[in-house]
């Protein structure tokens, strides 16, 4: 049962309520917004990759600064859309969703749990090859920009989840 | 040969009902405090309530529960009559 108790809540509720742009009712459509956030990721890791071979130094603080940039601005663009597509399901608060959005949550949030393990396994791999091959080199700035491309994804992964996972809307009577 | 889903499908008459009584999807997601879409969802057998929804849906409309939901196709309107015509 979905309880609102602040004005904010209620203003959520409702942006959240509205119907999904007929161009992503379809699964191609929410799954091109997918494939467009994991491009947006894959320049996060870009500029990690950069950073790691070339830190410090001025090639690769504007690499970074131009992927993080547009991976940031993208990103945010596209989240945005995908918020309203899941219909905040893996934004509002628990006590505001239904008991189908609540299991689609956990869903989500068990599935991005197991990516992100395999993600940190795999980034340890990379970063232990990387040494190895390079002594000791382990410039600061990479690391940062490493974290912050780990962060950002286990921050989205469940929407991105979601998002695929989400079956066809179902129109209004109105439209149908 | 039934699969995995199959067996876990939980067939409904929510859309009969609420054709039947003139209530919207909107309506009866508002009076169940669901989304909408979650009714939808229910409708399309894409979802199976938990027991506490089914018998608020079965309280809603004044019905028994297994009136509203089966773990059986729901015979469609008129065969059971036409059957019974016949004998």
């Amino acid at each position: 049962m979905t309880t609102v108790h602040t004005k904010r809540e209620e203003k959520l509720l409702a942006a959240f309520q509205a119907d999904v742009p007929s161009r992503y009712a379809t699964q191609s459509g929410r799954r091109g917004l997918v494939y467009t956030s994991i491009v947006c990721l894959a320049l996060f890791y870009a500029s990690a990759v950069v950073c790691w071979a070339l830190a410090p130094s001025d090639a690769a603080m504007y690499v970074t600064f131009a992927c993080d940039g547009i991976g940031l601005v993208l990103g945010a663009l596209v989240l945005g859309r995908m918020f309203v597509v899941t219909r905040g399901t893996t934004r509002l608060p628990d006590h505001l969703l239904d008991e189908r959005q609540a299991m689609e949550k956990l869903r989500a949030h068990s599935t991005s749990h197991r990516l992100t393990l395999l993600l940190l396994f795999a980034t340890m791999l990379l970063i232990e090859l990387g040494m190895t091959s390079e002594g000791d080199h382990s410039p600061s700035a990479a690391v940062v920009v490493t974290f912050v491309a780990l962060v950002v994804t286990v921050w989205v992964l469940p929407l991105l989840v979601t998002t695929w996972r989400m079956p066809d809307p179902i129109p209004d009577e109105d439209d149908a | 040969m039934p699969t995995d889903k199959d067996k876990e499908l939980v067939h409904n008459r929510i859309a009969v009902l609420r054709a039947e009584r003139g209530v919207s999807r909107r309506e009866l997601a508002t009076a169940l405090g669901v989304h909408y879409q979650t009714v939808g969802y229910l409708e399309r057998g894409e979802y199976s309530p938990s027991l506490h929804l089914a018998l608020q849906i079965a309280e809603h409309f004044q019905v028994p529960v297994e009136v509203v939901f089966s773990l059986k196709p729901f015979p469609l309107i008129g065969s059971t009559t036409s059957q019974g015509d016949s004998k």
